[in-house]
Formats: structure tokens, sequence, C-alpha cells
């Protein structure tokens, strides 16, 4: 490709208005050309009516997390053989009102305009027994989705993590429900967590 | 006394296979501590006193 000079005419574009690599022309008003020079690596033009030209270079925004974090202030006795619905009455963070310390407090519900792809994990901490199973699953609008099972360990706390990914609309809402078959109740821990972030619509 | 608790001291020879998912009796508990039973397949019948659900 032959790089060169475009002939000037009469009411065109001098190609003398660019100076650098990556130069563009931009408008400050009705037919009135002006050289925006190339940003620096890594920003983006961006539209600003405060500057003359109307745009400027800008570093890109981080997008805004989206989701919340809960957490129990006590522990939650679980029956055995008995699905137990867990419940969370501290919230770590909550960007959009996905959940209520109080009301349904088993729940992250999906927020108005906030429909789409969604990372769940959860881990349940349970108290110390070194019989039986114990059981997560996720459960949206009431339905089971996902589970994890494992032996307890010998000697110790034992602990259930689970994680999916659920394409969730508006009003969704997903809990933990857990079983364990320790041969008698057992606690699930204050310090276990349920958690979600938006991925995309 | 739990609704597990009650239900494997009238029936004794229940297991842990009997009980959830995979067995003939599941237990739920809603979250509110109060236990119940969710559903009852076993071949022998409820308990006297007991129902299902709350």
């Amino acid at each position: 490709m032959t790089v060169g000079r475009i002939p000037s005419v009469e009411g065109g574009i001098q190609p003398t208005l660019l100076t650098t690599k990556g130069d563009i022309i931009v408008a400050t008003g009705n037919a009135t050309l002006v050289r925006q020079g190339v940003g620096a690596n890594g920003t983006v033009l961006t539209a600003n009516s405060a500057q003359a030209d109307g745009v400027e270079w800008a570093a890109p925004s981080a997008p805004a997390f989206v989701g919340c974090a809960l957490t129990k202030t006590a522990s939650q006795s679980t029956a055995n053989n008995t699905l137990t619905t867990m419940t969370w009455d501290s919230e770590t963070f909550d960007t959009d009102g996905f959940h209520d310390n109080v009301t349904n407090n088993s729940r992250i519900t999906i927020p108005t305009g906030k429909g789409g792809k969604y990372l769940f994990t959860a881990i349940i901490n349970w108290n110390n027994s070194a019989s039986g199973y114990r059981e997560a699953r996720f459960t949206r609008n009431g339905t089971a989705q996902s589970y994890a099972n494992i032996a307890a360990t010998p000697t110790g706390e034992a602990g259930t993590v689970i994680t999916t990914i659920l394409n969730c609309s508006v009003g969704d809402y997903v809990d933990i429900r857990v079983e364990q078959s320790s041969g008698g109740s057992l606690d699930v821990k204050s310090y276990s967590i349920f958690q979600c972030q938006y991925l995309g619509a | 006394m739990t609704k597990w608790a009650t239900i494997v001291a009238t029936y004794p020879e229940l297991t842990d296979n009997d009980f959830g998912r995979n067995g003939s009796i599941e237990l739920h508990d809603d979250g509110d501590g109060i236990d119940f039973i969710a559903r009852w397949e076993y071949s022998k019948p409820i308990p006297d006193g007991m129902k299902v659900g709350k």
C-alpha cells in the first residue's frame, strides 16, 4: 500500500491537520474541525461536553461490581436427616438489594434490571462430628439445582463448599439447604458464607 | 425431640438411607427451627400425632 498525502481540494480536509499516529479529527461545532491528538496508551475516547471539542481521552473505568455476600451472626442447628434452609442475618455487602437480613433472609433475590448469569458460592462450616455425611444444595424458587455431598471427617470440623452458575430472571430467588446424618442435631457455624456475583446478561 | 428422633423411635428399622431425597421419608426445616414431614412414602403409617406438612 502506498502511503502519502491526499491532494487538497477546496472544501476538503487538509491532511496536515494530523501530525501523529493515532490522531483523529473531531468537530468543535458546525463544520469546524480540529485535531484530537492520540491519547496515552490504554485510554479510551470519552464524550465530555466541558471540553472544547466535546471529547477527551480518559482511563477506562472498571465495571461496577454487582452482587452480595452474606454470613451469619450465630450458629444454626440442623436436625439429623432433615433438609434445613440456611438463614443469613448479616451482609458483608449487597450492591443492589439482593437480600434482607430479616424478611426471607434465607434468600438471594434477583432485583429489577439485573436478570442474567450469576455465580453463586456457599461455604457451609459444620460443627465437629465424625459421623455421617454433610450435604448442601442450591435451590432456585424452591427447586434443587446442584448438590455437594461429603463424608464427615474423622476429626475436626467439615466444610461443604458448593458453587454454580445460574441463569436467573428478575424475581428468582436462590437459597442454600443443607442436610446431615451425624446421628443427632448438628450446628452450622456462624462463619459460613453465601454469596453471588453478577456475570452478565 | 426432633421429628427424626420420634420417627426412628417408632420405626427403629429405619436407616439414614430411608431419609432424604433418595429415601422414602423427607424431613424439612424452612430455617425457622421447626422440622416437619415434607414427604412420607414409607410402607408403614405416619406415627401417631404427626402429619405431612407443618
